[in-house]
């Protein structure tokens, strides 16, 4: 395929995300928004049960326009029950809706709560316990008003008085929930920033947010606020993972750490009653034998779908698979105060020196978008930038400028997983094309996560191969670009700074309308990409896979959404 | 005898305490930072270092291990960092899994490898023996990974007989049990078949046959009562490679038992239920080996301890 027509199959991408399964999606692993974007180690436990990609056997995953890379033949199929079973790779840890920290337990209690509003599959906000929200000029002050008649499963009301008491468990540093950061920012110790610093019933249904300054992210984060009937939120002897006490579509029935969550459908659900009565969330480990469960019916869906089974899929003939872009994106960060990293046009002439195309193809045997800015395409705010196409001589006369004809040595770190192992050797013969030698020097994620958090005049961070996945811009390049965030306090791995970008960033925040924010984080991100920071490898897809006889799953921002889906019983 | 047992278990305390210093080092040593962990991949400085000393991980070492210690002895194995609950919630539901399991494995190997060990020794050198030694080859040398995958790819998806994972009745225990035992079926055969061969050829046993002896009493009852004690000691020894095997089978079969626990709490740093998990493990040998020592003197009684 040349160019042209990548760069098309590229854009039908963006199609496809408003179409089929939604599409538009971060990792269930890591999900939306607030502090809740992963980093390294976490979502990249890929058990492939064989070294695939390098392999000329494997075949290449390309997505027809509505996202589908296999469909299936025999649509005949019946479920054996009105239950769907969900196959995920990794642990359910959590089930208390404001102290979760993975993206699977998040999952769950997306159906069991109701958030005052969603994300939907375009990460636009859509009214979910709220019917309407408003935001003064100053972009200080939230006001919600909430759908009438919602109960909680217990009989409470959900009115303006329970979100308030929701708000104050929150925040109360004796419960020290993990959601407690969508209102308060720690610094240290002793410092802490409150985002928002006053919530208030204004009356029966109307609920009123105050913040001391303008916060970007807040809808955002205002998502992942799930509400507790006010009868327990106060109450530390309630115990999440034996009960469930919210509005939501389904409520708890069993949760067995290690080995599955089973919901079943909440009878007195205010809103359109979901077809599926129950609904198991499985652990998985194991690639292989995700598929032999999707084979078998014992698993109605899998997540994440392996990228070297695709025959298997395929041959099956009553499974669909299909690819979704993903807020994750992949770099390599290069510390830009380590020598030769540290001048412009060598970090610019590695990238000129990496295939990004033949890293998606050996790498996620295609299921993958070359990274053509910081941000991944689908994350709102994301802005094209010129890519680096694939130019050794350019490259190599940009290292001669810099005084580095004869190219250098250099470590680069990553986890020690195969996927993770088998991408540092990529970038390793990459840029062996211009005389630069990479030492791989695989670790365990923790003590990367460790070697990492160094501080700037401690740190022995060369390059790190690693990845990101945040749905919101603001948070995406703060993280990891701005200068505050600079390790021991963030992820800003490749010491950069710039103050031009730093106030872009600002004023993006303070923006009051969505158009403006863009337009700041746009410049962010024309600022950003020529210095080269990272090295920019991709942003791969999503990967999904299920039976035929289920229809109307969606991908959304909080994981996998069969809510309104049916099975063919 | 009953005074070796006890000394025994004695002994065992002070190896315990060792093992417990040990472990403890090990795991507070190893790069890697458990409030990191807990606190989330985007925690900034503030959040790791607010959840550090919640969990108490500011502290010194030794007045952590004194705390930790302290705790076993009155019986609080600790709590998990990932969702606070207990260790001994933990080990609840999973405890009586993987003993099942590493029971079902076990059961079979040994007998399916003594009997094949036997009928080979027997047989040497004809076609049974070689078709016994090709079964502990192939036993040997399939990763139980591998042949776990390669079960239920023929018995699961093409066949149906059987689930690909979870444990909701027993058939579930039958390809896991498989996967795990096929490796101790193998080296069991193996020995057993090389000391029937040593005993078969000892004076005792041409005596036996020389008095007249029917042949099975022979090989059941002489020869098989001397090679019992080298069974029993690899045995013991491979239920101890059982636990590291069963961390691979129970990820294979999405089995929630402690293997898979184990391997989860040291990806996430969760010191307490790893230190709880490594000590339970090799508290568990000792008893093994214990149990060993004693069936020698109980299957010989010319065993006699001092």
């Amino acid at each position: 395929m040349d160019k042209e027509s990548k760069n098309m199959a590229r854009s039908e991408h963006n199609v496809t995300r408003r179409g089929f399964v939604g599409a538009a999606a971060a990792t269930a692993a890591t999900v939306a928004g607030l502090g809740l974007a992963g980093c390294g180690g976490g979502g990249e436990t890929t058990t492939d049960s064989g070294s695939a990609s390098t392999d000329s056997n494997v075949e290449i995953i390309e997505a027809d326009e509505e996202g589908f890379v296999v469909r299936a033949e025999k649509t005949d199929g019946k479920a054996p029950k009105n239950e769907c079973i969900l196959a995920f790779e990794g642990e359910f840890q959590e089930m208390h809706p404001m102290d979760w920290s993975d993206g699977n337990s998040g999952n769950v209690v997306y159906y069991i709560y109701d958030s005052l509003y969603d994300l939907d599959e375009n990460y636009e906000p859509v009214p979910r316990a709220a019917e309407s929200y408003e935001v003064s000029d100053d972009a200080c002050t939230y006001t919600f008003h909430l759908r009438e008649g919602i109960t909680f499963t217990d009989g409470a009301a959900l009115n303006a008085d329970a979100v308030v008491s929701n708000y104050q468990a929150a925040i109360d540093p004796a419960n020290n929930w993990r959601r407690r950061r969508t209102f308060i920012e720690t610094i240290d110790e002793t410092t802490e920033i409150p985002r928002v610093d006053s919530c208030t019933a204004v009356d029966e249904l109307t609920v009123q947010f105050h913040l001391p300054e303008p916060y970007a992210p807040f809808m955002n984060s205002m998502t992942q606020f799930y509400l507790i009937s006010p009868n327990v939120v106060n109450d530390s002897s309630f115990d999440y993972s034996k009960q469930s006490a919210g509005s939501g579509p389904y409520m708890l029935e069993e949760y067995a750490q290690g080995d599955h969550v089973s919901i079943v459908r909440n009878e007195d659900y205010w809103g359109e009653a979901p077809s599926i009565d129950r609904i198991d969330f499985r652990v998985v480990p194991e690639a292989g034998s995700r598929i032999a469960a999707l084979q078998t019916g014992e698993a109605t869906a899998i997540y994440p779908m392996p990228t070297d089974q695709v025959a298997t899929v395929r041959s099956a003939g009553d499974i669909n698979m299909v690819s979704i872009p993903s807020t994750t994106m992949r770099y390599v960060t290069l510390n830009t105060n380590y020598e030769p990293l540290s001048d412009v046009r060598v970090r610019q002439a590695l990238n000129y020196a990496f295939d990004q195309e033949e890293y998606c193809r050996v790498m996620y045997s295609g299921a993958a978008t070359p990274a053509t800015s910081v941000l991944p395409e689908i994350v709102p705010g994301y802005k094209a930038q010129t890519p680096y196409e694939v130019d050794l001589d350019k490259a190599k006369s940009l290292l001669e400028e810099a005084g580095y004809a004869d190219g250098f040595e250099v470590d680069i770190i990553g986890d020690n997983s195969t996927q993770e192992t088998k991408g540092m050797t990529f970038v390793m013969q990459q840029l062996e094309n211009i005389g630069v030698t990479v030492n791989v020097k695989p670790n365990e994620a923790a003590t990367n996560a460790e070697l990492a958090a160094a501080p700037e005049d401690e740190t022995t961070l060369h390059m790190w191969y690693v990845n990101w996945a945040q749905s919101d811009a603001d948070g995406f390049m703060r993280s990891l670009l701005s200068t505050a965030m600079i390790p021991p306090t963030g992820y800003n791995t490749a010491f950069w700074k710039n103050e031009e970008f730093d106030s872009e960033l600002e004023a993006g925040n303070a923006a009051p309308t969505e158009d403006e924010q863009n337009q700041h984080y746009g410049t962010c991100q024309d600022i950003v990409w020529p210095e080269c920071p990272w090295l920019y490898l991709a942003s791969d897809n999503t990967l999904l896979s299920y039976k035929a006889y289920l229809n109307g799953i969606k991908y959304v921002p909080q994981g996998i959404d069969v809510i309104h889906a049916t099975l063919n019983v | 005898m009953g005074k070796y047992v006890v000394k025994r278990i004695l002994s065992m305390i002070p190896l315990l305490f060792v093992i417990s210093i040990i472990i403890f080092m090990f795991i507070h040593l190893i790069p890697g930072d458990a409030a990191r962990q807990v606190a989330g991949a985007t925690a900034t400085a503030g959040e790791v270092e607010a959840v550090r000393k919640q969990l108490g991980l500011d502290q010194p070492l030794v007045p952590q291990y004194i705390q930790w210690v302290t705790g076993i002895l009155q019986g609080d194995l600790g709590v998990s960092y990932t969702n606070n609950t207990t260790v001994a919630e933990l080990f609840a539901p999973r405890l009586p899994i993987t003993i099942y399991l590493t029971i079902c494995s076990i059961t079979w190997s040994v007998l399916f490898g003594i009997i094949i060990g036997v009928v080979a020794a027997i047989n040497r050198g004809r076609a049974l023996d070689l078709i016994g030694m090709l079964i502990a080859i192939a036993g040997i040398s399939l990763p139980n990974f591998w042949l776990g995958l390669q079960l239920m790819q023929i018995f699961s998806v093409n066949l149906g007989i059987f689930p690909t994972g979870g444990l909701e009745d027993w058939r579930g225990y039958i390809l896991p049990s498989v996967a795990m035992g096929a490796g101790i079926m193998a080296i069991l055969a193996r020995v057993t078949r090389s000391s029937m061969i040593e005993n078969l050829g000892k004076d005792y046993i041409r005596t036996a046959r020389a008095k007249g002896l029917p042949e099975p009493r022979v090989i059941m009852v002489h020869a098989f009562k001397n090679s019992s004690i080298d069974i029993i000691t690899v045995t013991a020894l491979q239920i101890g490679a059982l636990i590291a095997g069963s961390v691979v089978v129970e990820t294979v079969f999405s089995i929630p038992g402690l293997g898979r626990l184990l391997v989860d709490s040291i990806g996430f740093r969760d010191y307490e239920v790893v230190q709880a998990l490594i000590l339970f493990f090799s508290f568990e040998y000792m008893v093994i080996n214990l149990l060993a020592d004693v069936l020698y003197a109980v299957i010989n009684p010319r065993v006699r301890y001092e």
